[in-house]
């Protein structure tokens, strides 16, 4: 609930004389502690103040201090971790959670800093990236404990950081899972679109870095393809989700998996459907999606956009894990491109019927510039030859005109 | 406090993990001998730590047929440790060998390939030691950059029994 809209009615209510003033009161006592700290502000004001002191104090840290002994240099360097955990746990006792939420980010970043001195005193390769580990490591029992949006946005970066300099290595780090656990956990705590999107990237990239760990090679596009449909098993099964982050969430999957599949319907595209790579992890993680899907079929059936879309992204999948079991049979490639083109136009077909049904003005647009795109490029690269295409293109009109006589018969007469 | 937090956890964690990060760090330095590595250098900028020159070894790239070595046929990555053999002379280190398995005696550097590498399809293999980063101010890391047009430039590193080794510092020879 939003406190300060809330405010804003009561006042008008009071003024209507529709409720007391004391009345009022009670019902904005009932919520004025949700209000969180991060939304204000003044937090915001201060922890973007943190954010550029913990830069700050990195560029003092890179100028090198080698001219000072080890043990001036490294108290130097604690000197801000111990202010900041001392007015954390001050301003804990003293219920100031602003405060406490602040000095926590300052302490987390003056960790880092520490890390970082100490790796650079002793010459510690920056070849290994161990120290951003460590570094995320060290700061996530405040993750935990004191889930505030910086700590959560800075053990993101981190772990991306880190992440990323494994997979230049093609290693893997098995305390990586504990990040990714309270990554989930503060997700599943907010349940918003930020937190979300956030998750869903970082385990993206950290199925990548499992993967490249094992020297696997890129299976193809239907690994992205896998990730989604996780990423809306996910976003089915979580009941705390406002409807507006759902639907934005959920645009944001559908626009990029047609614009991946409208890609895998040129005749170069497809090959990108199943590149070379094992196919097994895809199907896996695909599978963990349907099956996460499963429990949610009740609902999926009274949300057709939905199941459209789950099933056109589960059928390409499918197209490419048959694609990678039979590589050897070369006609195999036109039977995945004919495939990955009729699912396109037919899901964009359901998809312009079911904004007719629900009177949804963008989806209909939405469905509409899709089939328009698809025919223009089939246009320019045609299936096959001009006659095979012409009479691909005369069938789909055929059955855009059945929709419409469909239409006449339902719902108009 | 509303909720008991486990402020322990929170406040020692950091601390825990730096204590073990300096005792690691400086573990080769206080068991370890030391030895001179001869340098190459490059100069470079890490965005935590700030300049510190690349330095590329004589066994960065090592042709097998000018060592021993007990590499069995197959696919060695990044991660999969190997044992660099030296021979000291006049002070100075010079690998011998590469194995699979530690040496019983002499001087030996624990070592990663670098990427992928594939014995016997490859002749040479590209090998890191954590030795490869010598952070200074800018201004002496490019002092260090010019140091090598000058003459020879030597790692100064600690060698413990188990194979793990320190930089030290460079030195001019």
């Amino acid at each position: 609930m939003h406190y300060r809209k809330l405010e804003a009615a009561v006042a008008q209510w009071v003024a209507k004389g529709i409720i007391s003033h004391n009345q009022g009161e009670k019902i904005l006592a009932l919520y004025r502690h949700e209000v969180p700290v991060y939304k204000t502000l003044r937090f915001w004001l201060l922890a973007l103040a943190v954010a550029f002191l913990g830069f700050a104090l990195f560029l003092v840290l890179s100028a090198n201090w080698q001219k000072f002994p080890w043990a001036v240099q490294s108290a130097i360097a604690l000197l801000p971790l111990v202010v900041a955990q001392l007015m954390a746990v001050h301003a804990e006792k003293q219920g100031l959670r602003l405060r406490a939420d602040l000095a926590w980010f300052v302490a987390s970043l003056a960790f880092g800093l520490n890390i970082m001195l100490q790796a650079q005193i002793f010459h510690i390769s920056s070849y290994y990236p161990n120290g951003v580990l460590f570094w995320v490591l060290g700061i996530l029992p405040v993750l935990w404990w004191r889930p505030s949006v910086p700590i959560f946005f800075l053990v993101a970066v981190l772990f991306h950081i880190y992440i990323f300099l494994e997979m230049a290595q093609s290693q893997f780090n098995l305390l990586a899972f504990l990040p990714l656990v309270a990554i989930a956990r503060t997700m599943l705590l907010r349940q918003n679109l930020v937190s979300i999107l956030v998750f869903c990237i970082t385990l993206y990239f950290f199925d990548w870095m499992l993967l490249s760990s094992r020297g696997a090679e890129y299976p193809g596009v239907v690994w992205e393809l896998a990730h989604m449909l996780v990423a809306l098993a996910l976003l089915q099964n979580l009941a705390g989700l406002s409807q507006r982050h759902f639907t934005i969430f959920f645009r944001i999957l559908i626009l990029a998996f047609y614009s991946i599949l409208l890609f895998l319907t040129f005749k170069d595209g497809v090959g990108f459907l199943w590149h070379k790579g094992k196919v097994w992890p895809a199907v896996a993680l695909a599978t963990v999606g349907a099956l996460g899907l499963w429990p949610q079929k009740r609902q999926l059936l009274k949300q057709p956009v939905v199941l459209i879309f789950a099933l056109s992204l589960a059928l390409t999948i499918v197209a490419g894990g048959l694609l990678a079991l039979f590589s050897e049979r070369e006609y195999l490639k036109t039977t995945a491109r004919i495939a990955t083109n009729a699912i396109y136009f037919l899901s964009l077909l359901a998809l312009l019927w079911q904004a007719i049904v629900q009177r949804e003005k963008l989806l209909f647009w939405g469905a509409s510039v899709g089939l328009l795109l698809w025919v223009f490029l089939r246009y320019l690269d045609l299936f096959e030859n001009y006659l095979t295409t012409a009479l691909v293109f005369a069938l789909c009109a055929a059955a855009l005109w059945g929709l419409n006589r469909l239409w006449q018969e339902r719902y108009e007469k | 406090m509303k909720n008991r937090l486990p402020l322990p956890l929170m406040l020692g964690l950091p601390w825990l993990i730096l204590i073990g990060m300096v005792s690691s760090a400086y573990l080769p330095i206080l068991t370890g001998k030391e030895y001179l590595l001869p340098v190459r250098l490059k100069d470079p900028r890490d965005f935590f730590r700030g300049n510190y020159v690349a330095l590329q070894y004589s066994f960065s790239e090592l042709a097998l047929d000018s060592i021993r070595h007990d590499l069995q046929e197959g696919k060695y990555r990044h991660g999969d440790v190997l044992y660099l053999e030296f021979m000291e002379k006049d002070g100075v280190l010079h690998p011998t060998g590469l194995f699979r398995t530690k040496r019983p005696t002499g001087i030996w550097l624990k070592v990663r390939p670098e990427n992928e590498f594939h014995w016997p399809e490859a002749k040479s293999i590209r090998l890191r030691a954590g030795l490869d980063s010598f952070f200074a101010p800018p201004s002496d890391a490019r002092a260090w950059e010019d140091a090598i047009q000058e003459g020879r430039v030597y790692a100064r590193v600690a060698i413990d029994r188990d194979g793990n080794a320190r930089l030290l510092g460079l030195n001019r020879k």
